[in-house]
């Protein structure tokens, strides 16, 4: 199991010392959890092979309004309350929050990407002719600002305090840095989502 | 980090070439329905290609460095990187999409699936003292 307990004071702690550290034990992300991008997987495939407008844009409106939320939720609610906790607190939320993010986000992501392709594509959204492909190239512009942050920063800094929380004796100034800076990013991923709503909502009004 | 690792490590070239093929599909969806310059598609997919190629030089280069934690973060990193390019060229496919189009979208594919795990894998990596 990923999770292993850890608490402020932690067990085995030497009065008045510094705090004994649990590190992180079994595979970084649990098994169990491979079952959601598995599952959405598959109702991805089921709906680029039913091409049901309903199908793709369940898949897109549903899993990005999650996406968006969790965005928004980490960046603007999570991120500032995990700055101000105690480091082992912080280590110990993060023990347990990082593995989800880590499978959770790049699965909404690819959904909701994948999904909205299809659907811009069955509604002609992508043959559109200017001005209105403006909001349409818009949109690209936005998907590469998130993508770039996610893949260059988002995914990395995730990866890298779960693999830090692993030693047995972590870097927590290292996690501590790389959790602070996952917030920040996860908030500008979600103005960008808000930005991208403004478009979608302005391109299904068209 | 190290002190004597450049700013420019594997990890922003790998980086670099996500955006270079980010670019190209944007590039490429702002001309739809017309076709883009081929011209311009294949510089900034080139330029994609190239910057991963110096992201893998610096990095196989780099004489200090965890090759087995690298390894361990790359495999499963390749592994779910190419379920979901693989869902996205399935549906490229599916999609009907041909000739030139389609090769730029699969080259960029195929550009993304190599990047990233090397982007996960040394940025992790790169924190781990080495053993010898």
């Amino acid at each position: 199991m990923t999770d292993t307990a850890m608490a402020a004071p932690m067990p085995g702690a030497a009065p008045g010392g510094p705090p004994a550290y649990e590190a992180t034990t079994g595979p970084l992300v649990p098994t169990k959890l491979l079952a959601i991008p598995a599952i959405a997987l598959v109702m991805l495939i089921a709906g680029i092979l039913l091409n049901a407008e309903w199908a793709l844009g369940f898949l897109h409106v549903g899993f990005g309004a999650v996406w968006t939320g969790f965005d928004l939720f980490a960046g603007f609610m999570v991120g500032p309350v995990l700055k101000k906790l105690d480091p082992p607190m912080r280590v110990a939320f993060m023990k347990r929050y990082g593995p989800r993010m880590l499978v959770v986000m790049p699965t909404l992501a690819t959904i909701t990407l994948a999904a909205g392709f299809q659907l811009a594509r069955k509604a002609d959204f992508l043959t559109m002719s200017y001005p209105r492909h403006w909001w349409l190239v818009g949109s690209f512009a936005l998907v590469g600002v998130m993508a770039t942050s996610a893949f260059a920063i988002l995914l990395p800094s995730n990866l890298q305090v779960l693999m830090e929380l692993k030693k047995p004796q972590p870097n927590f100034a290292l996690v501590g840095k790389l959790s602070a800076r996952y917030s920040t990013f996860a908030a500008v991923a979600g103005v960008s989502q808000l930005i991208t709503l403004i478009i979608m909502t302005r391109l299904a009004s068209f | 980090m190290t002190s004597q690792e450049s700013k420019l490590n594997p990890g922003v070239w790998a980086v670099v070439s996500v955006v270079f093929v980010i670019a190209t599909v944007a590039t490429l969806a702002s001309y739809m329905p017309k076709s883009a310059p081929h011209w311009v598609e294949l510089t900034l997919l080139g330029l994609g290609a190239l910057s991963y190629l110096v992201a893998v030089v610096t990095l196989v280069s780099t004489r200090v460095f965890e090759w087995s934690t690298f390894l361990n973060v790359a495999k499963p990193a390749f592994v779910a990187v190419l379920a979901s390019t693989g869902v996205i060229e399935f549906a490229f496919l599916y999609d009907k999409t041909r000739g030139f189009t389609l090769v730029i979208l699969t080259l960029g594919l195929v550009i993304v699936a190599l990047a990233l795990p090397l982007i996960l894998a040394y940025s992790v990596a790169r924190h781990v003292p080495t053993r010898s």
